[in-house]
């Protein structure tokens, strides 16, 4: 269960660019207390969507599922989870 | 951590697998992997694939993934009445198997056989279920993994059936034993996988199961899923965007610390792929000769039997039998008997019998006509030692190759052939080969267009100006050819991405299909060295191809079927028919100066081999006047020769325009009939056996290594092993090296004399009967159109010949075209719609009730659909029963349909005032009925016009001077693009007026402007030169319109 959001957010890498920080959505920002899973999504590529990495983070006790758009290079918010 | 890949599908996964064998096995070496396994969907490509690992260097895993049948598992195995279990559930299973050893790839092969025998045929993109039974009999040295999310274990964790789960593992340990059954995780990283990984490697915790890691691979890159996507769609009839299931992009050749990073809460699991890699000692026996057992009579060896027929076969041959003859045949045998080989030529010489007994006219060709004993057996009919044919061409001590004799049969017989051979051999050890069929640039285009949801019409277009090219050349002929620009270009996306699509798919397989006449029978039963299945018609066929099975040992014997001699075979019966005496065509004198002065008018439409417009040209340029001008003729016209220029030379020496020149005096006896230029394979091995001493053998070895691609430094070896044995016999290092370079020039081009005296053999055949049988040669002809032109254009050939042709007739047209009276009658079988059921009624009521006399009494005796009937009538298959125009018989037909005979109320009475259809109407109905008219030719309609626009007759084009700027029309007949030696595309278009046949040719610079049209228009008007060599004339094109009707 959880609540779609799909709106954009930055984020903030570590130093090796390797693991999310923390990221900001709607002028607050959340710091991130772990990482879960990552995988990735593959979409309608024939009608030039890209690919979407998802990460599952951990931020202020709520699960959050942040998306990286391989097309726009975008990141997004794309779900809460309880 | 080492890790092994076992759980990959390559290509040979029809239409799911997008990894090629060397892309996987190159990133597997890349990534230090020791070993990678192959599970395809059966065992299509394992044998390249375990040729291909030893060449990288990688241990090959020969597995396969299968699918077992649900519900029978429970009753089966253990007797119980259990239901409700998921063995009751509709559908299959998953399972990966992996062969333990050699026994456990024959397990392998016999399970997969099992699975398909008895099943009927359907596209073979994997192989059929298989049953619980078949899995118990045949679980022997196999490891088994439990499959992806469809296997059974798994899919029932993932619902919560933990009880019938427990049930299902304990089906498969009791089967393949504790310790050789494994749980299989895959971790594709999204959620819900994660959810069902714990689940199954709690599962297996619990009850003690082995885990195992896999990736069920089915392409080399992440983005490779694309790909996969694609072909899965074709494969399920389905556009993309329809698409259900699970996706993703996981499934690839992922590294071993990739692995070990997604499996690090279970590294037990990365280090049993390790195990079993080691416990998997699985080989091939490639290389161990399967050679056929022969059944002999008692007091006979395979050697005393075939020395005595071949002997025995010498005296019939040669009378009287000269030294040589026994010398060249004692050498023969000698060979044939060191390479084990006797058992295989008397099964040849057995089935050639069984077709001479049985009246099917067969005949051998190809490198076995090289060898005495196939001409003494009567396997093959040309005499080795007069046309000096070295045995070594075909077999050698040297060389150790299986041989490969091919028998040609008509076509209308030759099941008969092979159904004896299955017969003969017994069923289990007798296969047909298969051929892998693999994506090229139109089937590509099409299959990606309908799954990106392109209309058919528009799929139609993009295709149908796509030349016959490999798929990964798209993007190049798009860049060149005049008819893809524009219209199909690239500028828009979808389009990029549709060529984009196709251009990866190049030679990726498609299918299994049945190689055109490979058969090979083995010592012992096939399936325990590759699997079988039934292909259409009940045909056993092996599930490899003819590179496979050769490295696998069997000797492949090719029954083919050609049309041609089906047209020879009714020509003479007709001839028999109408003539009451049966042609010996055996034993034709090669010399009648009426079939040569036929060839050199290059009138030779319907000639096997001769036919084709370049071929014509060419015998008007060559002027053919003894039977080794035919052979040089088969050998010259081909791609090879053409590109290696050595037509010219021939053709000006020929006619002493230029003299021959030898580099050698041992050169001249070997290369003067063929006025200095290697145009055969045997002359290479002559001349390297008589230059530098080389035997035959070995010389076929020089042969072959000169064809085949090979770096500069290989080359300069062989070189020099040439150069250094020729300077041992006292020729000079100069000479040496210039002989071989000639021999290099012409190796990849020379043509296999022997084949070329086969064809040679049959193209004068229909060329006499061309001159003397005219009629019946051509209705035998267009019963089997076994050539390059349709039957339009032979029977305006006919015509030219003075042949008359007889229309469609129901009292008269039978199944075939016949002859009467020295004119063709059209065959009812011509006839667009025309059903077999409808001809056999047609045919059955004439034969009981005697000739139709009226419409009326056809419709009584004959129930046909109306669809046929008016087809018929439209075809004026009636005339001669009906004064009736053919609009009346149509207004009447459907009251002939009635039961009762009375009028349609409110029709019109039946007589109608005539208006008789006009010509043009005919013309069209006739031609959209039986694809062509016999009485008119398209031009017909235009001739006057033409005529006072100046554009001329093929008819008088003769009499043009070389180089005048001509006008000429005709009907597109076919056109070609051979390779050249520039590379560049040149086009060669036959044209057809009411004279004859016009060669047009389109060269780079014209094509432009004269391309288009040939897509838009069958009836072209084409400005240009006239061209003239020797006796042929071309016209080279400028600009080419259509003509409109």
């Amino acid at each position: 269960m959880g609540r779609r959001v799909d709106e954009a957010i930055s984020v903030e890498l570590n130093g090796e660019r390797s693991a999310i920080t923390a990221f900001s959505w709607r002028g607050e920002r959340y710091a991130v207390q772990s990482v879960g899973a990552i995988w990735t999504e593959p979409r309608r590529w024939w009608r030039g969507e890209g690919e979407r990495t998802w990460f599952q983070v951990t931020a202020c006790g709520l699960v959050y599922e942040l998306y990286l758009d391989h097309q726009t290079r975008g990141w997004f918010l794309g779900f809460v989870r309880g | 951590m080492d890790f092994v890949h076992l759980h990959v599908h390559t290509e040979f996964s029809f239409l799911d697998g997008a990894a090629r064998h060397d892309e996987l096995l190159a990133r597997a070496k890349a990534l230090g992997m020791p070993a990678l396994a192959v599970t395809d969907h059966g065992l299509y490509g394992v044998v390249r694939f375990y040729q291909k690992a030893r060449e990288f260097g990688i241990k090959p895993l020969i597995g396969c993934e299968v699918s077992v049948e649900a519900g029978n598992q429970g009753r089966r195995a253990s007797g119980d009445q259990e239901s409700g279990a998921a063995g009751d559930r509709e559908g299959s299973y998953h399972l990966t198997l992996l062969a333990r050893s050699t026994q456990g790839y024959t397990s392998l092969c016999r399970l997969l056989t099992a699975a398909a025998a008895g099943r009927p045929a359907t596209p073979s993109y994997r192989s059929p279920p298989v049953a619980w039974q078949h899995l118990a009999e045949q679980a022997s040295d196999l490891i088994a993994l439990s499959g992806c999310r469809q296997g059974e274990v798994p899919s029932l964790i993932a619902q919560g059936q933990t009880e019938q789960a427990v049930a299902a593992l304990r089906r498969y340990q009791a089967l393949f034993g504790a310790e050789r059954f494994y749980l299989e995780l895959q971790n594709y990283r999204t959620p819900e996988n994660r959810v069902l990984l714990r689940r199954l490697a709690a599962f297996g915790q619990e009850k003690g199961v082995p885990l195992v890691a896999t990736n069920n691979v089915h392409y080399l890159e992440p983005l490779g899923y694309r790909l996969h996507e694609v072909l899965a769609a074709i494969r399920t009839l389905t556009p993309l965007e329809a698409g259900s299931g699970p996706r993703s992009m996981e499934q690839y050749l992922k590294s071993p610390a990739q692995m070990a990073r997604l499996f690090r809460e279970w590294p037990q699991a990365i280090a049993n792929t390790q195990r079993i890699a080691a416990e998997c000692q699985a080989t091939l026996p490639l290389g161990q000769p399967q050679l056929p057992a022969f059944p002999l009579p008692e007091g006979e060896t395979a050697f005393s039997l075939l020395y005595k027929l071949a002997f025995a076969g010498a005296t019939w041959r040669y009378r009287p039998l000269r030294p040589e003859v026994a010398r060249r045949l004692q050498e023969e045998v000698e060979v044939i008997h060191q390479l084990g080989l006797s058992d295989y030529f008397l099964l040849v010489w057995d089935i050639v019998q069984f077709a001479r007994r049985a009246g099917i006219r067969c005949s051998g060709r190809g490198s076995g006509a090289d060898s005495l004993i196939c001409y003494c057996l009567g396997i093959t009919q040309v005499d080795p030692l007069a046309c000096h044919l070295p045995f070594g061409r075909f077999l050698s001590l040297e060389r150790r190759e299986m041989p490969d004799i091919d028998l040609d049969c008509d076509s209308t017989r030759r099941d008969e052939v092979l159904r004896y051979v299955y017969e003969r051999y017994g069923g289990e050890r007798v296969a047909m080969v298969a051929t892998v069929n693999t994506f090229r640039a139109r089937g590509a285009v099409r299959e990606v267009a309908k799954v990106l949801g392109y209309a058919p019409g528009e799929i139609a277009r993009l295709t149908e100006r796509l030349p016959h090219i490999p798929a990964d050349q798209i993007g190049q002929a798009m860049a060149t050819l005049p008819e893809l620009q524009g219209e199909a270009g690239t500028e828009e996306e979808s389009l990029s991405l549709l060529w984009q699509m196709a251009e990866q798919m190049d030679g990726l397989p498609t299918h299994l299909s049945v190689h055109v006449g490979g058969v090979i029978v083995g010592p012992r039963p096939l399936a325990e060295t590759m699997p079988l299945q039934e292909a259409a018609k009940g045909v056993v066929i092996a599930a490899f191809d003819k590179d496979d099975v050769e490295a696998l040992g069997f000797v492949k014997l090719d029954i083919l079927s050609l049309r041609s001699l089906a047209a020879i075979q009714y020509a003479v019966e007709l001839i028999e028919q109408q003539h009451g005496q049966r042609p010996d065509l055996e034993h034709l004198p090669l010399d009648d100066p009426k079939v040569y002065a036929l060839l050199a008018s290059g009138q030779t439409v319907g000639v096997f081999q001769l036919e084709s417009p370049g071929q014509r040209e060419l015998q008007r340029r060559l002027l053919p006047r003894e039977f080794f001008d035919i052979v040089c003729a088969v050998s010259l016209f081909r791609p090879g020769p053409v590109q290696g220029e050595m037509v010219e030379p021939f053709l000006r020496r020929r006619h002493g325009q230029e003299k021959a020149t030898y580099l050698h005096p041992a050169l001249e006896p070997i290369l003067k009939e063929t006025y200095g230029v290697v145009l055969f394979q045997e002359q290479v091995l002559e001349v390297a056996h008589a230059v530098a001493g080389f035997t035959h053998g070995e010389a076929d070895l020089l042969r072959r290594a000169m064809t085949h691609d090979r770096s500069a430094e290989e080359m300069a070896r062989i070189e020099g092993l040439f150069v250094a044995k020729a300077v041992a016999r006292g020729v000079t290092e100069e000479v040496a090296g210039g002989i071989f370079r000639q021999l290099r020039g012409f190796a990849a081009y020379g043509f296999c004399r022997a084949h070329a005296q086969s064809f040679a053999l049959l193209a004068y055949q229909t060329a006499w009967l061309k001159v003397y049988y005219p009629a019946e040669f051509f209705a035998a002809l267009l019963t089997h159109q076994p050539g390059m032109y349709p039957p339009g254009v032979l029977l305006h050939e006919a015509r030219r010949c003075g042949v008359g042709v007889l229309p469609l007739n129901v009292n008269h047209s039978s199944e075939r075209y016949t002859v009467e009276q020295g004119a063709i009658r059209l065959s009812l079988a011509q006839l667009k719609g025309m059903s077999r059921p409808a001809l056999c009624a047609i045919l059955q009521a004439r034969e009981t009730g005697g000739p139709f006399v009226s419409l009326r009494d056809f419709c009584q005796r004959v129930r046909l659909e109306r669809p046929i009937m008016e087809d018929l009538i439209r075809a004026g298959a009636f005339r001669s029963l009906e004064a009736s125009s053919t609009r009346s018989l149509l207004w009447e037909l459907p009251r002939l349909f009635r039961e009762d005979n009375n009028p349609i109320p409110g029709m019109p009475p039946a007589a109608l005032p005539s208006f008789p259809l006009t010509m043009q109407e005919e013309f069209q109905t006739e031609t959209s009925l039986l694809g062509f008219s016999p009485e008119n030719h398209p031009l017909d309609f235009y001739r006057a016009e033409l005529r006072q626009r100046g554009v001329v007759r093929s008819g008088e084009l003769a009499h043009l001077a070389n180089g005048m700027r001509v006008e000429i029309a005709g009907q597109v007949v076919g056109w070609q693009t051979p390779p050249t030696k520039s590379g560049q595309r040149v086009i060669f278009l036959t044209l057809e007026d009411e004279d004859g046949l016009i060669q047009v040719v389109i060269f780079p610079r014209a094509q432009e402007r004269c391309v288009p049209a040939l897509y838009s228009s069958s009836l072209l008007l084409a400005q240009g030169t006239v061209q003239r060599r020797g006796g042929a004339t071309t016209i080279i094109a400028e600009a080419i319109k259509g003509v409109g009707l």
